[in-house]
């Protein structure tokens, strides 16, 4: 007896064009996905940061021309108010500053301008419903002061934050749609060119979940090494060189945050390749079954 | 093993194949299945290895009801039944020995398992040095014995065997029909569809022949 070689157990014929489809498919949608989820985290934190941070605080103003005296009235009334956890007057030099990054730097007329005097205030609960008392209790002091909770202003930068958000998840479902789609396409074809494989699987004995796992096993290795691949192409081409937000404009614009992935982020980019894998595995244990029950018996 | 009562086999666009089939086959029995091109002989075995499902009668096979198990049962049973088929249907993309071996893959065994079985069947129907040909690579008698060898490693209850010495060479036909008759010794149910005259007649087996679709003889020859 010769020696004889081991057998791999029953594959469909090697077909190259199928699996670098599925490969070369995988890798830009696993790409776009990355973007996808990226964009999708950074809009969940700034969501976070604009409706948490923000949630909490007002800015009370007072007009330009209110005295220094007037002015000190509004803090001692502060000080002692019962409703508050923390005030924080804003100088002449820190609002010029902030007007600054809008105006520019050498905005030589921001010297000249007549600015409100302007004092933040944090509650202890939502600013929304604590403004009218601080209002009513200062006007009681003597001091007639406008109050500006910010998380109205958050609500309405959570909004756009909400919407991009959607439009991420939106594009992730695309995505996933898409992928399905493509390998149902693929498994389909192979079994079409499989017919007569399949057929004889049956009538020696193999089980439909038997003969699926045949057809599953090269879609989910393709599609799990391409979107491996895309994922890691994607944040080496993209999301790691992405230009950081500075500490510097962060200073500026406390509100802002860098969108950049961090690293427990990380996590959730392992998962594409695994939910790409998922997805192979369905999709083409889906188009199995619809073939499978097409057969006689 | 089994019992056709009054069975009969319409195909979905086609014309009636069988008609009134009505047969008993005890185990450690070998029959021979004759008739003329287009009588049916295939579609009988199509009906004993579940293919077709009868379209009139009851059919009982390896002990259920054909016209009743679900497509999960139907595989658990095919493992209990070795068919060798008129076309060989042999898988071209896989070695000999990879052909030789699915219905052990398939069933879930180890290589290290059946590795020995494999290759002493196809040493037995003279493939040893084919083991890694592709059936394209062969010849129509070489295909046909790589056929036998698949449908007999399981060492199957039930062997249906349609034309199986059709495309060998004379040694060969009687060497796989000293198989068969060895596997009916062993108690396994054995039944031979075939032209070969010669064949029937030199046995002493009994012989059932197909007319259109009909049993017409049930005999057996002296
Ligand atoms: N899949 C099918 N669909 C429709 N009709 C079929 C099918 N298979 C066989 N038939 C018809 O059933 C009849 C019996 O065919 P079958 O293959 O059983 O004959 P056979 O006795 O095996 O012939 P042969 O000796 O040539 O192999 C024929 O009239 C054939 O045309
Ligand atoms: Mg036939």
């Amino acid at each position: 007896m010769s020696t004889a070689p081991t057998a791999r157990q029953p594959r469909p014929a090697r077909n190259s064009m199928a699996s670098w489809t599925v490969t070369l498919v995988s890798i830009l949608m696993a790409f776009l996905a990355s973007l996808a989820l990226a964009a999708a985290i950074g809009a969940d934190r700034l969501a976070d940061k604009w409706t948490g941070d923000l949630a909490y605080t007002a800015t009370l103003t007072l007009p330009p021309e209110t005295t220094d005296a007037e002015f000190r009235k509004l803090t001692d009334a502060l000080a002692v108010d019962p409703g508050i956890t923390g005030y924080n007057p804003i100088s002449r030099a820190a609002a010029e500053k902030e007007l600054a990054v809008l105006l520019g730097e050498d905005a030589s007329m921001i010297k000249d301008l007549p600015l409100a005097r302007m004092v933040d205030v944090a509650f202890r609960t939502r600013a929304r419903d604590e403004a009218p008392g601080l209002v009513e209790r200062l006007r009681r002091a003597g001091v007639s002061a406008h109050v500006d909770p910010h998380d109205d202003f958050a609500k309405r930068l959570g909004a756009p934050a909400a919407q991009l958000l959607d439009f991420a998840i939106t594009a992730l479902a695309v995505i996933a749609a898409t992928a399905a789609l493509m390998v149902a396409l693929v498994c389909g074809s192979s079994l079409a060119a499989h017919g007569e494989m399949v057929a004889v699987l049956r009538l020696i004995g193999a089980r439909d979940g038997y003969i699926a796992r045949i057809f599953e096993r090269p879609l989910q290795i393709n599609s799990f090494t391409g979107s491996a691949l895309g994922t890691a192409l994607a944040f080496a081409i993209v999301v790691w060189p992405n230009q950081t937000v500075t500490k510097a404009t962060l200073e500026l614009a406390p509100f802002l945050i860098d969108l950049k992935p961090r690293v427990d982020d990380w996590p959730s980019f392992v998962a594409i390749p695994l939910a790409f894998a998922l997805i192979a595995t369905l999709a083409a244990r889906v188009a199995v079954a619809i073939s499978l029950r097409r057969q006689e018996r | 093993m089994i019992e056709l009562d009054n069975v009969g086999l319409r195909y979905p666009k086609g014309e009636t194949a069988l008609k009134n089939i009505t047969l008993t086959l005890e185990p450690g029995s070998l029959t021979f299945l004759t008739g003329h091109s287009g009588a049916g002989k295939s579609s009988l075995l199509k009906l004993l290895y579940f293919a077709q499902r009868p379209s009139s009668g009851r059919a009982r096979i390896l002990g259920r009801d054909a016209s009743r198990v679900t497509r999960d049962q139907i595989a658990i049973l095919r493992r209990k039944i070795g068919v060798v088929f008129q076309n060989f249907r042999l898988l071209d993309h896989l070695t000999v020995f990879e052909n030789a071996a699915l219905p052990l893959m398939v069933a879930g065994r180890r290589e290290a398992e059946y590795r020995r079985i494999v290759l002493e069947m196809l040493d037995w129907v003279n493939l040893s040095d084919k083991l890694s040909e592709r059936p394209t690579a062969l010849s129509g008698g070489e295909k046909q014995c790589v056929a036998i060898a698949r449908a007999m490693v399981t060492a199957p209850e039930l062997i249906l065997a349609d034309e199986p010495t059709g495309s060998v060479d004379p040694d060969m036909g009687a060497r796989i029909m000293g198989l068969l008759y060895e596997m009916q010794q062993q108690r396994r149910t054995v039944l031979i569809a075939t032209h070969d005259v010669e064949l029937v007649r030199y046995s002493r087996m009994p012989r059932l022949h197909l007319d259109n679709g009909e049993f017409t003889e049930w005999e057996v020859l002296d």
